[in-house]
């Protein structure tokens, strides 16, 4: 099978990437963040790149992925394993949820739709004191530990145990989403963000693209959100809040719609950008802003798209030295 | 005498007080070539669109192949062996013109669209069908094309190529030449009567050369209802259709 | 009977404060089919206008009728610089870029004001409170219906009655025609801009005083003039009205019985009516 190489050569690059990672920025939190952030920017971009849904309900899906781990693992006796099951599930169930009402309309009704709902998660969690603490978010999660039959107990308590953890669930499920794009089920996406009624037009059901599509969308970003409360060992409500949908959405345009890859190096940039312009001016999101701005009228490919046309570039320059030297 | 495939039995749809179409009654022999024309305005395009599944008639029946279809959606009419193509070319246009056409063919399984777990090359995705297809049209070193690269002309005959990739029993056509050079009409011709071998055809057309010359039955629609209806010779000397046509010069 | 007034006038007041912030949204994305997503932000540049304004002057009618002025000069900049290049291009992109434009207003005011709230006093002339009977009323509240309703109707007669008016609205829904009537239509969308984002600009001064100051107004307000024109349908005034008016009275009823829940009630409208009639109450199919 012709996929097998490219396959396998994407499974080296992503267990290269995640060793390198904290070896390079000399910090295994943020790097745990880095991969953090990347799975949730991958899951904006399977609605938004691949299948042309820009969503704000991205907020939703994190926040709710966050406090589900986060009841779970506080309240229960649990193994890890459950904890992840159970957030996938919330994440897939609260996104077809979004999905299901969102998709009724296309275009910008669509992106109102979604911001409205991401914004009604965030004020139902402010009420739902009991389970998510309202405004104090909830202390003090626990990282449980993995419970293996025959095996002794794995727990993650230190940096490197969950940054071990973290490039695991991310090796496996950006593997599994860059399957799923390239999937037949992927190009019906690409079919539909081309021309939805065409689409329909030879026989695809749209609505039940879409619809699944969230499911998957949501799945990857609750299990950041969950990661995210497992790391900080705290779940905030901003979480929830707006701007996680804004940040993700940034992540995910400045790295370039349309490529997984993209997303991950979406992700790099802005927290390391964050993390050493912040201690230098707190207002760097200004400069985010204009960023994007010049991004979407200039680069729409993002960062990825421009590295690899410049490694293009050098490649062809170094193409003409080899032939002179011959 | 064949039987119909496809009968519109008092079709009507209107928009508001509006009537783009009146009881409109229209039957497709199998094995037909039929064309419906018509003055700007006709209401060929909603008739068209309510054979496709694009809109709902507001009342009528549309009965194809003994089966009430009028209340089925878009998506379903596929399946069941009506493919149709669009007036202004409606393709992928970022992908090749083999995904294009293998994204046709998938489609005839719907389960098939939800598979995630491997790639589009395996066998049963459409590959090898869609690259017959392409063979077929002429248009095998277009195959790694992405459409907006091709010509407008390849674009028309992909256009019919993609309703075709269903193998569907009846093939609705949207003004198949719009748009088309006068050179590039007669190809056109000639894939519809290699066509009329396999499937009945419905189109809707301005060109009336192709219709006369490939047409064994005609409606002819003015406002919304039928005037006319008989062989292309028939048509063509009924009063009624040329005092329709007088000013657009027929 | 004198609680239900009160609410009445208090959802009043609020709705036509939303109904101003969603009819500029929905004629600029109407006529243009622009889609503003720094709507809010424009709406909490009015407020900080205000605010400057009248900590220079002392004087809050000078911050009304300047903060505008203000916010559609800017509006003029923006537009001339940016916003003219987004009209042929796909809405997302049009949303991403609006929103690089919300975040860089949102941080610049930080930077300039920081992040303690400021607060406006209201005037001498309407701090007090009206008595009917037992039934008492901030004058405030009032005046913000008082000039909200002539702003609408002033807004009202211009598009209905006027020839600029007739040129916006048949461009809202055939934008081609207008270019066929010989209009300069790039003088036309600026104009439509900077109207709709002025009248933004205006409900955040006139919100100023109740609500005060802050950056993140802008994200409230535009999460909730979503809520309006989705309600009401988009491109459609009187759509906008309704929108607004249901927003506010939901909101003011809902602090009634359950005041943290009124977010939530809002939001819950929404979705209710999104399900029953997917165009909004007064949109087009």
């Amino acid at each position: 099978m012709q996929n097998t190489t490219p396959f396998k050569t994407y499974a080296m690059g992503l267990i290269a990437f995640v060793i390198l990672l904290p070896l390079l920025i000399h910090s295994q939190v943020l790097a745990t963040e880095i991969l953090i952030f990347a799975m949730a920017a991958i899951g904006c971009n399977l609605l938004l790149g691949y299948s042309g849904l820009l969503s704000f309900g991205q907020s939703l899906f994190f926040g709710g992925g966050a406090y589900a781990a986060s009841i779970l693992s506080i309240n229960f006796d649990v193994s890890l394993l459950t904890v992840i099951g159970f957030t996938l599930i919330v994440g897939i169930a609260l996104a077809v949820l979004v999905g299901f009402f969102s998709i009724r309309r296309q275009g910008i009704y669509f992106v109102m739709i979604t911001l409205a709902f991401g914004q009604l998660g965030y004020y139902a969690a402010f009420l739902a004191e009991d389970f998510t603490g309202g405004e104090d978010g909830l202390l003090d999660v626990p990282r449980v530990a993995l419970k293996l039959p025959f095996l002794p107990d794995v727990h993650f308590d230190t940096d490197i145990s969950f940054y071990i953890l973290t490039s695991v669930l991310f090796v496996l499920s950006v593997m599994l989403m860059q399957l799923v794009v390239n999937s037949p089920f992927g190009s019906v996406l690409q079919a539909i963000r081309q021309n939805e009624n065409r689409a329909e037009a030879i026989g695809y059901r749209v609505k039940l693209y879409k619809i699944a599509i969230f499911a998957f969308s949501g799945a990857i970003t609750a299990l950041s959100g969950a990661l995210y409360a497992l790391m900080l060992n705290f779940a905030p409500l901003s979480n929830i809040d707006i701007e996680i949908s804004e940040t993700i959405l940034f992540m995910c345009v400045l790295g370039g719609l349309g490529s997984i890859f993209g997303s991950i190096v979406g992700a790099a940039v802005f927290l390391l950008a964050s993390d050493f312009l912040s201690e230098l001016w707190p207002r760097w999101m200004l400069i985010l802003g204009f960023l994007v701005i010049l991004v979407m009228l200039y680069a729409r490919g993002g960062l990825w798209a421009s590295l690899m046309i410049m490694l293009e570039r050098a490649k062809e320059i170094l193409g003409i030295k080899e032939k002179h030297n011959v | 005498m064949s039987s119909s495939l496809l009968s519109v039995i008092n079709l009507t749809k209107k928009y508001g007080d509006f009537y783009a179409n009146t009881d409109v009654n229209l039957n497709v022999k199998e094995g037909s070539i039929h064309g419906v024309i018509g003055p700007n305005g006709a209401g060929k395009t909603t008739l068209f669109n309510s054979l496709a599944g694009s809109t709902k008639p507001s009342s009528g029946k549309i009965i194809f192949d003994g089966q009430n279809i009028e209340h089925l959606e878009q998506y379903d009419r596929p399946i069941l062996g009506i493919g149709r193509s669009f007036q202004v070319t409606s393709l992928f246009p970022d992908l090749t013109a083999l995904e294009n056409l293998r994204l046709a063919s998938q489609a005839q399984e719907p389960a098939r669209g939800f598979v995630f777990w491997h790639g589009i090359t395996r066998k049963g995705f459409g590959q090898r069908r869609a690259l017959h297809m392409l063979h077929r049209l002429g248009l095998d070193k277009q195959a790694q094309t992405p459409i907006k690269a091709l010509s407008h002309g390849q674009q028309r005959i992909l256009e019919v190529g993609m309703a075709l990739m269903s193998e569907p029993s009846l093939l609705l056509l949207d003004e198949p030449t719009s748009g088309m050079g006068v050179d590039d009409i007669p190809q056109m011709i000639n894939l519809l009567k290699q066509l009329r071998e396999e499937c009945t055809i419905l189109l809707i057309e301005h060109n009336i050369r192709l219709v006369t010359e490939v047409c064994d039955q005609v409606t002819v629609l003015q406002a919304g209802k039928v005037i006319s209806e008989g062989t292309p010779l028939e048509v063509s000397q009924d009063e009624k259709v040329k005092t329709a046509y007088l000013g657009e010069g027929i | 009977m004198s609680l239900y007034l009160f609410q009445i006038l208090n959802g009043v007041g609020l709705g036509m404060i939303y109904f101003l912030m969603g009819v500029g949204l929905t004629i600029i994305f109407g006529m243009m089919n622009f889609v503003n997503f720094a709507h809010g932000a424009f709406y909490a540049l009015g407020a900080y206008a205000c605010y400057v304004v009248m900590s220079i002057t002392g004087s809050f009618w000078a911050g009304l009728v300047l903060a505008p002025i203000c916010i559609g000069i800017l509006a003029l900049g923006i537009e001339k610089v940016l916003v003219r290049r987004l009209y042929a291009v796909d809405h997302s992109i049009q949303i991403l870029i609006t929103i690089g434009v919300m975040m860089m207003i949102r941080e610049g005011t930080l930077l300039i004001w920081g992040t303690v709230p400021k607060s406006i006093r209201v005037p001498e002339l309407l701090a007090g409170i009206v008595a009917f009977d037992d039934f008492v009323y901030p004058v405030y509240r009032l005046f913000i219906v008082g000039v909200t309703a002539l702003i609408g109707i002033g807004l009202w007669l211009l598009l209905e009655k006027t020839r600029f008016g007739m040129v916006i609205r048949a461009g809202s829904e055939r934008p081609h025609m207008v270019a066929l009537l010989g209009i300069n239509i790039d003088k036309l969308f600026s104009m439509t801009f900077i109207g709709g984002v002025a009248l933004a600009g205006v409900a955040g001064a006139l919100i100023a005083p109740i609500r005060g100051v802050d950056a993140f107004m802008g994200v409230e307000a535009l999460g909730i003039a979503f809520v309006v024109v989705v309600i009401g349908g988009m491109g459609s005034f009187s759509g906008a009205l309704i929108g607004g008016l249901i927003v506010g009275l939901v909101q003011s009823f809902t602090s009634g019985f359950w005041p943290a829940g009124t977010n939530v009630m809002i939001y819950s409208v929404m979705a209710l009516i999104i399900m029953f009639r997917p165009n909004g109450l007064l949109g087009r199919a």
